[in-house]
Parts: C-alpha cells; structure tokens; sequence
C-alpha cells in the first residue's frame, strides 16, 4: 500500500467534524431556539447531520469497506450535504448553512485529495475509469 | 414643533379631563390607556425616539413570562394571548388568558401586584381561553387615601367582570357585589351559554360600555347581542342597547359586538361593530331585515339611542361579523375636514363613512351577488361594495396553488371542480358546498389597522385565505360529525334545518390548496382613497421551515404607528414582531419572540424612554406554538 493511499482522510475528517457541530447545534435549537424549537424540521436536520458524522467517519477509518460502498456513501455524504444545507436555509439557521458549507469543502477535500484509494484512477488492466 | 393631531388630541384632552391625568413633569407623555391606544382607534403613538434611522438597535428592555399558558394537551384548554398591554398610571396592566391582573413596572418589568379571580378554566363559549386584555377607568380627581379612585377592569369567559384597585389590585368592594359583576344575571332571553367578557369594556366618561362573546356557531336561536354600560364604580347598569327587536328575539339571537369599540368624543357618539344574526351560516328562519346586524351602529353614549347605522353586510351567511373598532380621522378634502371613520372587514373591504351620518365617504355600491340554492335560504340579491380605497382582497380568489396541487396529486384542483363558487358571496352549499374566499378569518380580523392622524396614512395588515363551506342536512348531521373523527370543523347551528363543516382548503400535507401571498399588510392615503404600498407580510411557518417572503403569512393581531414614522406589529406565523417603514412598508427591523404575537402592541414613554411592548401568546388557529411572554423593546441608554 502506497502512502497516499494510507494517508488520514483528513476531507472525511473535516465533514464529521462540521456534522457533529451541525447534530449539537440542531439538538441546542430543538430545545432552546424560540424561533424553531421542537419543530419536525429540526428533527430531521438532528437525523441528517448524525447520520452524515456516522457516514464520514466510516469512511474516513474504515478501509477495509468495500470500494463500491465507499462511493456509494460519498455520494450519499454529498446529497445529505446539499439536502441538509437546504433544509437549513429553510429553518434560517445561518450557523448551520455555514457547517453545511464546511462540510461540503470537507467532501471536496476528499474527492480531490483523499486517500488514493477513493480517487478515481484509470483501471490499469482495461485503461477504463472503474467508478 | 410637536403637532397633535386633531381627533387624537381631542381624544387625549377628554381622557386626561375625565381621569384627571395633567401634564405634570412626571407625567408619561405617550401613554397606552385602552386596547387601541386611544378612544379613535387610531393606534397612533405621538412618541419620537425610536425613527427609521435607529430602530436597528432595538434591543430587548425587559420581557416576562406570566406562567399563564397551555397548549390545551392538558386539563385546560389551550390559551389564547390577544391582550393588548395598558400603560397608564405609570404602570403596565395586562390580563393572562387565566383572567389573572399583572400590573408591572414599566422600565424594569417587575410585578407590582397580581389578581386572580380564580375564574372557571374551562372552554364555556370559545375554544380556547381568551382574554384581549383590561380596562382602566380613573376618577375626575382621585382622592388621596381612598380605594378604587382608579380601576383596572378583567372580564372572564364565565361572563363576570372584575374592578380591582389600579394602586394596590384589590377588589373594589363598591363595584357590583364585592367588586364583580355577573353579567349572566342580564342573560335572560335564549340563554343558552355565558356571555362571555373576553373584549376590555370601552371606558368613556364614568360608563364601562361593552358587549360579549359566545358560541354562535352552536344554536339557531342564541342570546341577543346586547349592549351594555354600567357606571365605571358601582356596576349598575346605566343602559342597554338592543339590537334585535323582541319580535326578531323570538325567532333569532345574537348582532352581539366581540370587538372594541371606538368613541368620538366631541359628539358623545360610541361606535359598535356587530356581527350577523344567529345562526352564522344559515338565514332561512330570519329572513326580515335585521338593519343592525353586521352594521356599524353609532349610538348616543350617554343613552345608547341609536343615532345612525349602516349594514356593510346583508343577510348575512358567511360570519363576516365587522370585527374591529372603526377608527376615527378627519379627512382634508379641497381644505374642507370630513369628519369621518373607516371600517376594514372580514371581505377585505375598507368602508370611509362620514362618522356623524353614516353617509359614504367614498361611494359605496350595491352589486349584485351570487343567489344561494340550499331549499328554504333566501340570500340577499346585493351587497354593498367600496372600491376605493382598493380592497385589501382581490373580488376573486387567487386560484389553485400548482405546488399544493401536484404534491397531493391533483387534489386541490379536483375538490375545486367539485364545489361552488362564484366570487365574493358565493353562499355556503349542500353537497360537496361552496369555496369561500374570504372566509370568517378574513380579509382584515379584529385587530383592524392604525392610522397617522397627521397625513391620514392608514395602516392594516389583512389575510388571505380560502375555506369551504359545507352545509350538511340536520338528518345527516350527528352521522357526519362523528364520522370525521375530528368534530373541530363541524358546528351544529343546533334547532335549525341544517349543520356546517367549514374547514381550510388544504391538502394532506397541509398546504394551503391557493395561490399565496396569505397575507399582506397594505398602506392607503384615507384623503384620496390611493392605495400607496402593499406587501406580502409575515412569513408561513411549518415543521420550523419557513417559506419564502413572497408568501407572506396570515395574520392576527393589529398594528400601531408612531409620530416618527415606523409601525410596529407581531401578528405573523413566523413568531416574529417587526417595525416598518410607514412610507414605504419595508421592514426595518424584526425579531424573534415566543410565539405569534396574536395581540396589538403597546408604545409608551416611561422616565424618558420609549417602549414598544408585545403580548407574545400565539392562537392555535394559526399554529400549534402557544406562548406567555411579555416583550418590551427600547434603544440602548443613549442609543437614540
């Protein structure tokens, strides 16, 4: 194994880290904001950026996943991402759109320089993408 | 120059001669002393600290919580928080929806005393606990070292009202028996629930003059809407004024005024806004001319003789009940005054009378309306029309939301093409029944709208909002009612030939099945009658989201403006209380509070600082969030 392929996902580790300030904003408003507090919508922001901390972070340390689940869950990181960010603007929970953008920058991070192994490369044998 | 307008200063000098209020140096120079701020409904505050410019840096003063408050999933009803705040007396006087007094600084929201008249906690009449705040009467020149030479006033869903002294909030042995009034001992006639005290009486002179609340809805034949005024100190009742004559007492009930009152002062003339005969929906058995129902009255107000009146709704079907105090101007044509009123309503129509004759300002028409085809109803063939100044509401409904329709599948559109409707008046159906737009909530609520006395710019915010209207055979009444599961929508009209569902045009998801805005707020030049700004106001929140501006929100609640040229106004969904810009309407500063601020705002100065202080409780016809927070705002010490 290559070092940039053992490199810490520090992409991955940016986005858990603006989720999980995401997830304990959300659970502060759902108690204490007099413009949004114990609304569904919050609720669902608390469940998307938690599940968005669990997603990063098993992708960040979990190498031994398969490579198709790893992308698959890039690509769901991105649509909670954007989903979460909209839903934010909605609740005009500015703090949280700015975590959402963080956490976008984070999956980007990732995408462009990330373990090597989460990159696309060309497929040696057949000179084909394979993702 | 500091110029008092002249309704408003007339207002003020017959106040300040009957309660005895001089401008001494320690006196309050903008006080607060009834529901809308002054006896012409003006809503008008001749403060000027808190402009344009600096209303940026509003900053909380002091707020409270009263502990008066339920979201109704417990033994009590949920609470309703429409009062307006008093500050009179060098004291701000409030009523909490459990009938409690607080009476608190002004500058550091510290309660001076309490009262709690330990009133019934249950929904006799309304559904909800209400209250829309108290009423204050002082003496010519109190006499020092006696009881109840000033009055605060609170009236209760079980029909009492209660005199307590301003100074210390004990009962005022003198009033009634024991310092309360039964009012139900005048409930003589179909006296089939309480008459209700949930309007602060209108205090004039020495008279408590007032009407009362009930549950129009439930009987065919309710208690007539009477009248009352009762000496401000002993409750004997001075006079009654009756709506109905004995013979319609007989067949029908109810023109009973919920809303406040406004007085012109000059001419001894007490305005009342009424609501249509029982019941609400349904006019087969009280087909004769009933002048006095959905009418603004002007009556005498020293003998409640009715001087003059006019029916701004016609046999009415649709429980538009002309539901605020009409507010008082002199309007400037070619340099001649008019004394004048104007009346907003459910319909969206702003009505401009000449207020000691009745006579239009601005013409109104009689245009003809849709005819009713339910067996036994005979509905009006007009009803009267203003165009000008421009409606609040267009006269056809804003169509089918293509949002709400495609997110439930096509179910507006396909429940439309089921029902009636024909426009502004189309009468409630059998069947699949009628679109009504506006419905009860309006257009234009209680709150009704404020007014600059010195540029005759006048403010109201109205919603917009389409129901159905579902008559249902009194055979088939109970099954249906029982049916639904949820009988909030169905009201019995009780010993009549029929029942209604009335219920909001929403789909499943709870979207408003019509295109938005839901609300605005509007602002008209009364000399004119030119509309000079209207916009979507408020915003609509649900699950937390809120929607975009353009939406706006409906409203309930009322505005207020200042001589500085700001207005002040909660009332929206989103929970939030916002200044705006009286030449333009553009928001100019907002914040969050609790809950809607369901209620008028109160200005007042207190040792030199103005305030502007909501009642922060919510009503559950716009949204679950319910609140008990009382909310002052200023400018930072040296921020003006």
């Amino acid at each position: 194994m290559s070092d940039e392929q053992t490199r810490p996902a520090y992409g991955m580790l940016l986005l858990a880290a603006a989720a999980a300030a995401g997830t304990a904003l959300s659970i502060y408003a759902y108690f204490n904001s007099e413009a949004i507090n114990h609304t569904a919508g919050v609720l669902l922001v608390i469940a998307t950026t938690a599940a968005m901390v669990i997603a990063a972070l098993a992708v960040a340390g979990l190498h031994f996943l398969p490579r198709w689940l790893r992308a698959l869950s890039l690509v769901l990181l991105l649509i909670d991402v954007i989903g979460t960010g909209i839903a934010a603007w909605f609740l005009e929970t500015q703090l949280l759109i700015a975590f959402m953008g963080v956490a976008l920058l984070g999956w980007l991070l990732h995408l462009i320089a990330g373990p090597r192994e989460l990159r696309p490369l060309p497929d040696p044998v057949a000179g084909r993408m394979p993702l | 120059m500091i110029r008092l307008p002249g309704l408003a200063a007339a207002a003020l000098l017959v106040f300040a001669g009957v309660t005895g209020l001089c401008q001494a140096a320690d006196t309050p120079s903008q006080t607060w002393y009834t529901f809308n701020g002054d006896l012409g409904a003006q809503k008008y505050a001749t403060a000027t600290q808190i402009t344009p410019a600096n209303v940026g840096k509003l900053r909380i003063a002091w707020q409270l919580h009263t502990g008066d408050v339920s979201d109704g999933t417990g033994k009590i009803p949920a609470t309703v928080w429409s009062a307006t705040p008093l500050f009179v007396n060098h004291t701000i006087y409030v009523s909490t929806p459990f009938y409690r007094i607080l009476a608190i600084e002004p500058d550091t929201g510290k309660i001076k005393w309490t009262f709690n008249p330990h009133a019934v906690l249950k929904a006799l009449t309304q559904p909800d606990m209400k209250t829309r705040g108290v009423a204050y009467w002082q003496a010519p020149n109190p006499q020092p070292g006696q009881t109840c030479q000033k009055i605060v006033y609170v009236g209760t869903m079980d029909a009492r009202l209660y005199a307590v002294d301003a100074d210390t909030g004990k009962p005022c042995q003198g009033f009634g028996k024991n310092g309360v009034v039964d009012v139900d001992q005048w409930n003589t006639v179909h006296g089939k629930y309480p008459l209700s005290q949930l309007q602060p009486p209108t205090v004039y002179k020495n008279l408590l003059l007032f009407g009362w609340a009930g549950k129009e809805w439930a009987y065919e034949v309710a208690p007539p809407g009477i009248i009352f005024a009762l000496d401000a100190q002993t409750g004997s009742l001075k006079w009654q004024f009756h709506p109905l004559t004995q013979r319609m007492e007989a067949d029908t009930g109810k023109v009973n005024v919920w809303a406040s009152m406004s007085v012109d002062t000059q001419h001894d003339l007490l305005y009342i806004p009424t609501s249509p005969p029982s019941p609400d929906d349904y006019g087969g058995d009280r087909k004769e001319q009933i002048p006095y129902g959905n009418a603004i009255v002007a009556l005498n107000a020293d003998t409640g003789d009715v001087v003059w009146s006019r029916q701004l709704v016609h046999h009415g079907l649709w429980d538009y009940d002309i539901s605020t105090a009409p507010t008082l101007l002199d309007i400037d044509r070619n340099g001649q005054k008019i004394p004048a009123l104007v009346e907003p309503t459910k319909q969206g129509f702003i009505f401009v009378l000449n207020r000691l004759t009745g006579e239009p300002v601005f013409p109104i028409e009689e245009r003809a309306v849709p005819q009713s085809d339910v067996p036994g109803e005979q509905s009006a063939p007009t009803q009267p029309w203003a165009t000008t100044p421009p409606p609040t509401l267009n006269d056809t409904w804003p169509g089918v939301s293509r949002i709400a329709d495609i997110a439930s599948g096509g179910y507006c559109s396909r429940t439309f093409s089921k029902l009636r409707y024909n426009g502004k008046f189309t009468p409630p159906a059998l069947g699949a029944g009628s679109l009504i737009y506006p419905p009860s909530s309006g257009g234009v609520e209680w709150g009704g709208g404020a007014l600059d006395p010195a540029t005759n710019t006048y403010v109201v915010n109205s919603s917009s909002v389409a129901m159905i209207y579902r008559l249902i055979k009194r055979s088939d009444y109970a099954r249906e009612a029982k049916a639904a599961g949820d009988p909030k929508d169905f009201y019995p009209m009780a010993g009549g030939p029929y029942g209604i569902q009335i219920e909001n045009f929403v789909n499943w998801l709870g979207m408003p099945c019509w295109k938005p805005p839901f609300g605005t707020i509007s602002g008209y030049d009364l000399n004119t009658g030119k509309l000079l700004w209207r916009h979507p106001f408020g915003e609509v929140q649900h699950w937390g989201f809120y929607m975009p501006k353009s939406w706006g929100s409906v409203t309930i609640g009322g505005p207020v403006i200042t001589r500085s040229g700001l207005i002040f106004i909660g009332a929206s969904m989103d929970s939030r209380v916002r200044a705006l810009d009286l030449k333009t309407g553009n928001v100019l500063w907002r914040a969050q509070v609790e809950a809607p601020a369901v209620s008028i705002p109160a200005v007042y100065i207190y040792k030199g600082r103005e305030y502007v202080l909501f009642a922060v409780g919510g009503n559950t016809i716009l949204m679950p969030r319910v609140g008990d927070q009382l909310i002052a705002f200023s400018l930072p010490k040296g921020g003006s």
